[in-house]
């Protein structure tokens, strides 16, 4: 599968055809991994975040690809991994180890603070949150799916789950927690 | 925070007015408090679609590495199942030529090992040990593990890689996980994925079986399985069978185990097959014809017990009449009696009374019967009784008949269980019988070299030692066989088996941790273990500043660095005030002594706390 085709795919959000095109970059990435300190689970979920992040740096619209898709992937991958070290204060700030090519996030500051808030949530909420803001459901298909029983129950359970976040990134703020 | 979501929410999803627009932008570029807010709103959001994006490449990865085990193990079936066709095909050609290159399993069993990377036990070099047994693979054997549990090998049950049944020794290692202790030193995986939801599970008893011929693996014969029979305490009939697949990194449901009570196994008194009888359903009495009193003879009224003779009690002014009058003498008519008997006869509608008193006793057969307007009255009764009685009767007759094919049926199915109950019954109390007397034989000879031991050890303090040691040893024997468990299921597979019960952990929180040595030195560690009191399971976390720990319930929190055991205890968790509403905790760990050497070292210093 070449690049562009796989580009074509994450611009029309169709993930399992592109992860189909860059799923042989795995064993790369779980090597990079173990190699500085992680398991194969973290490569699995680091791969995951490289993933969302090329997604969303393509569909953005001004996305040019200068290097091969699967070395800009990897790079990528590279760079989230060093930022879970650092949250995880095994690398002093600062410290780039010499391969690690600079690829920004583009993530606002805060951001690593939300996902940390909005992984506090109960399961049943970070679900209803993401079939509403991902997936754009209704309140009355997310009443069905997450089995409330009328819209108007999912739509205040939604408000709570979203005041509940809030509390948490304060929390977290306040605690100065992984930022 | 102030709590803005609903008007951030519809400033953010161009839900207001171009008014309202204007006067919220108004409102947030005079509050700081309303900037933060919205940024902050903002953030979360972007944090659920980048969970839900997440999620999505996450199915997707699943999705692929399925499909990659499919092709993977749809071309080795392939190829096994070519190579069988072609050693068959030379075979018939060229009966001679028996050296036809076989495939190395040693290959088979390098990609296996590479595959349970996932199991991860926290100390590298310590692990559950194994128990090693041997037999005659043609023959087959019953293995008596010395937890209890008996491990059935029908002749004939081991194949090699190509399905060919193997002939001569076998080497079985075979191990078991009782407790959190061997879940957290093995690092078998403890959760369950179904449909995307994580279950925790609680174990009943789990074990480790492999098989081997001249040190290559060796495989389940699918026409002759093994039978595990795992010895347990927990009855509990919500628990399953799995069987933790290697290479989809994931347990797989296997149906149910059979539950057996071992103290039952000399069964209780069996049901008969005859016990599913016609119900007894209430059909009132027959109520008795009432007859006119004769004039000519001899009758006395009797008060009748109200507990007594329903179809009597029905009639006013009930009279009894002599029925043979040859007996008679009216003298007893006149003379006092102090006890009066009424009974039934053999004969309907007629009874015998008895008068006594301390000089006689006196017996008559009797009918009852009625004066002119009594015997009217009771006459309007008995018509309205006896219809009653006659409906309930044709319709009891009408039940029985409908029922009385599915009655037979039922004995019929109850009486074919039985059967199967009583043969299993039979064949497990056999193996229990024979189990024990090993058993027996093994505490013995423990038991007689911790003697010999206290005899050639003159030193008074280590014979207290050992004699506690071997009172514990007989104690732990005996306990472990009383109110014993069963859990009987066939494998089709040499690996990983767990009776367990899945269990959705609402109770839990999440909770963003650090930890910090004695000394309060932040300290990063590796596979961390929750434990929850009277659970038998485990929790296990890789490296992660997000673990689940349920709060106001005693919580242990394992984990290894280098070979010591740092931890914190049920006390401390119940101390350090964590609750429902709790984001982020330090855990102070607590740290081994010295550093774990042995399985049963870390077993001993778990046990203690």
């Amino acid at each position: 599968m070449t690049d562009k085709v796989i580009i074509e795919h994450l611009q029309q959000n169709k993930y399992s055809s592109a992860v189909k095109g860059l799923y042989s970059i795995l064993p790369l990435v779980k090597k990079h991994i173990k190699a500085n300190s992680g398991t194969a689970d973290d490569a699995q979920d680091i791969f995951q975040d490289a993933l969302v992040i090329l997604c969303k740096k393509v569909q953005s619209g001004n996305f040019i690809l200068t290097v091969p898709l699967k070395t800009y992937l990897l790079a990528i991958v590279k760079n989230c991994w060093l930022q879970e070290l650092r949250q995880r204060k095994k690398l002093p700030t600062g410290e780039t180890p010499d391969d690690i090519v600079s690829i920004e996030t583009d993530e606002e500051p805060g951001f690593i603070l939300a996902k940390n808030a909005f992984d506090l949530l109960g399961e049943k909420c970070r679900q209803l949150l993401m079939l509403f803001y991902f997936k754009q459901h209704s309140f009355k298909t997310i009443a069905v799916e997450l089995s409330f029983s009328d819209e108007k129950t999912a739509k205040n359970q939604k408000y709570r789950c979203l005041q509940k976040a809030k509390e948490n990134y304060v929390t977290l703020s306040k605690n100065g927690a992984h930022e | 925070m102030n709590n803005n979501s609903i008007a951030i929410s519809n400033y953010l999803q161009n839900q207001m007015s171009p008014d309202e627009r204007a006067a919220f932008e108004e409102q947030l570029a005079a509050d700081k408090e309303l900037q933060y807010e919205l940024q902050v709103q903002r953030q979360i959001i972007k944090a659920a679609e980048y969970g839900g994006l997440k999620l999505e490449f996450a199915k997707a990865i699943r999705q692929k590495i399925i499909i990659r085990n499919t092709i993977t193990w749809g071309v080795i079936i392939v190829i096994s199942i070519a190579t069988i066709l072609l050693y068959n095909f030379r075979h018939s050609i060229f009966p001679d030529e028996l050296t036809f290159a076989k495939q190395d399993t040693a290959k088979i069993q390098e990609e296996t090992n590479d595959n349970q990377h996932f199991i991860n036990p926290p100390l590298q070099a310590i692990d559950v040990p194994f128990s090693e047994y041997s037999f005659e693979a043609e023959k087959g054997d019953t293995i008596f593990h010395s937890s209890g549990s008996i491990i059935y090998f029908p002749p004939f049950a081991i194949v090699d890689q190509s399905g060919k049944t193997i002939t001569g020794i076998v080497k079985i290692t075979y191990r078991e996980f009782a407790d959190p202790i061997d879940f957290f030193v093995s690092g078998i995986p403890m959760e369950y994925d179904s449909a995307g939801r994580k279950y925790n599970f609680e174990s009943s008893g789990m074990c480790e079986i492999n098989a081997y011929k001249d040190n290559k693996a060796v495989f389940v014969n699918p026409q002759a399985m093994p039978q595990i029979n795992l010895s347990g305490k927990n009855n509990s009939p919500l628990h399953n069978v799995y069987f933790l697949d290697t290479i989809t990194r994931s347990w797989k449901y296997n149906g149910k185990d059979i539950i057996t009570e071992v103290k039952n196994v000399v069964r209780k008194k069996a049901v008969p097959a005859n016990t599913a009888s016609f119900e007894n359903s209430s059909i009132p009495t027959k109520p008795l014809k009432p007859m006119m009193a004769s004039d000519d003879r001899q009758s006395f009224n009797v008060q009748i017990d109200p507990d007594s003779f329903e179809e009597l009690l029905v009639y006013d002014g009930l009279r009894f009449e002599v029925v043979d009058e040859s007996t008679y003498r009216p003298s007893d008519a006149n003379e006092h009696w102090d006890n009066l008997k009424l009974e039934r006869s053999n004969t309907e509608g007629i009874y015998s009374i008895t008068f006594t008193n301390v000089r006689r006793k006196v017996s008559y057969k009797v009918r009852p019967v009625l004066r002119d307007t009594d015997y009217a009255a009771a006459l309007k009764v008995f018509n309205e009784k006896n219809k009653a009685y006659e409906d309930a009767l044709k319709n009891r007759l009408a039940k029985d008949e409908r029922e009385s094919d599915t009655i037979s049926v039922k004995n019929k199915q109850l009486q074919e269980k039985w059967n199967a109950d009583k043969e299993w019954n039979d064949k497990l109390n056999a193996l229990i019988v024979e189990r024990n007397k090993k058993l027996k034989e093994i505490r013995q000879s423990k038991l007689e070299e911790m003697e010999k031991q206290i005899l050639a050890d003159k030193q008074m303090a280590e014979d207290r030692f050992l004699l506690i040691e071997m009172n514990q040893a007989k104690y732990s024997m005996d306990m472990r066989l009383s109110a014993e468990i069963m859990r009987t299921f066939t494998i089709n597979n040499f690996g990983i088996w767990n009776c367990d019960h899945p269990q959705y952990p609402n109770n839990e929180v999440p909770l963003f941790v650090n930890y910090t040595d004695s000394l309060r030195n932040t300290i990063s560690l590796y596979s961390i273990a929750v434990v929850y009191k009277g659970f038998n399971g485990i929790t296990q976390f890789s490296p992660s500043a997000n673990i689940r720990v349920i709060p106001g319930s005693e919580n242990m929190i394992w984990s290894i660095i280098d070979g010591s055991f740092y931890y914190f205890t049920y006390k401390d968790f119940m101390e350090a005030g964590i609750n429902s509403n709790s984001k982020t905790f330090t855990f102070r760990m607590r740290k081994s002594m010295k550093k774990i050497s042995s399985y049963n070292e870390i077993r001993e210093l778990i046990e203690k706390l």
